[in-house]
């Protein structure tokens, strides 16, 4: 059985090995997906959003799990594309406004991603100015995060392809604290700063 | 490819009553002496300091040799397009053709895989000159990291010396 899968390997393997077996079964499993109470895995990068000139400097080195959520308390908003409407008249702005709500709350980082390159999306924060202060942007650049968050959109409709829905989740210290998905990627109800920060215990 | 004629139903995005939306490119390119030049990226760097912005300040000159519309191509969205287009002041000057999907790139067989610079499939950096029955009439391609064959003053030069039929 599972269980005693687990229970032998738990008595041979290392804590991080059983936890990314436990991973790979989760992921595994048809109609699951990382909810409340699931710990991100541990595996997962992300581009920090920043110039290619800077991506050649280090070598297109992504960001890991340890540093963007490990010890932290994350705030973390998923918008399905960059210079889009919706992403950028009025997602990105209602966390910006709300930033310091967050820091007085103990958050410590906003940030926002979408399946753009690192490069696209430093180009839209320099376009956001004051409207992106505050957060932190990463491209999910293959979409590999939002495959593993099962949160891909197929937008091929709005010539945008594969992106990720639009949702909003509270981390901490990799542990999915709150998570909020809109019905559609066109909707902002639930994902919102403001819904989020009252989300906040 | 020089020679040949342009698969008038690979599809890009545009667009259209400020939706998007997605064009047969012989729609687009039919019936025009057409210069259309590729891009890896929208925001990286060569695309950005040197391409682009090439055909938009020698855009007067290339029409006056012959070309009736200069178009740029990137496998982006057509909303990234768009932004990178209006930071560069390319309008009237150069349209933005989003290949979104890769159908025009692939049909050139210039996609290529970015992958290691987080990017994905994308384009080669190419530029070609397409006469009014989508017929190629010049076709060259920029090796990986490389600008200068497919620079604005290049393709000037093609049309002075090749003025149309």
């Amino acid at each position: 059985s599972m269980q005693s899968l687990f229970v032998r390997a738990c008595r041979v393997q290392r804590p991080e090995r059983v936890r990314s077996m436990a991973f790979d079964v989760c992921q595994n499993t048809p109609g699951w997906a990382p909810s409340v109470g699931n710990r991100i895995s541990p595996t997962i990068t992300l581009q920090k959003a920043r110039k290619f000139d800077e991506a050649v400097a280090d070598k297109f080195k992504a960001s890991t799990y340890d540093e963007i959520f490990k010890g932290k308390k994350v705030v973390l908003f998923a918008v399905p594309g960059a210079f889009t409407g919706v992403c950028e008249k009025a997602h990105v702005p209602s966390f910006s406004k709300n930033a310091d709500a967050f820091k007085a709350k103990g958050i410590d980082s906003i940030i926002c991603i979408a399946v753009n390159d690192a490069y696209v999306m430093n180009a839209w924060k320099n376009v956001l100015g004051a409207n992106g202060s505050g957060i932190d942007f990463y491209g999910d650049h293959n979409a590999a995060f939002t495959k593993y968050m099962k949160q891909e959109a197929n937008l091929a409709g709005a010539a945008l392809g594969t992106r990720s829905q639009r949702y909003a989740a509270v981390i901490e210290n990799g542990v999915i604290k709150v998570l909020q998905v809109e019905k559609a990627p066109t909707d902002l109800t639930v994902s919102d700063g403001d819904s989020v920060l009252k989300a906040l215990k | 490819k020089v020679g040949s004629t342009l698969d008038g139903s690979a599809q890009v995005f545009q667009f259209v009553d400020g939706k998007t939306a997605a064009v047969r490119v012989d729609s687009i390119f039919s019936g025009k002496r057409c210069v259309v030049f590729a891009v890896p990226g929208a925001f990286t760097p060569t695309c950005s300091s040197k391409h682009l912005p090439g055909f938009v300040s020698l855009a007067d000159d290339i029409k006056a040799a012959g070309a009736d519309e200069i178009f740029c191509v990137s496998v982006n969205d057509p909303f990234v397009l768009r932004a990178w287009g209006e930071a560069h002041n390319v309008a009237g000057k150069v349209t933005m053709l989003a290949d979104g999907g890769a159908s025009l790139t692939g049909a050139l067989g210039m996609l290529v895989d970015r992958s290691s610079n987080g990017m994905g499939m994308r384009s080669q950096r190419y530029a070609m000159v397409l006469d009014k029955t989508m017929k190629c009439e010049t076709f060259v391609v920029d090796p990986s990291g490389a600008f200068g064959d497919t620079a604005a003053e290049k393709v000037l030069e093609f049309l002075r010396a090749n003025p149309a039929a």
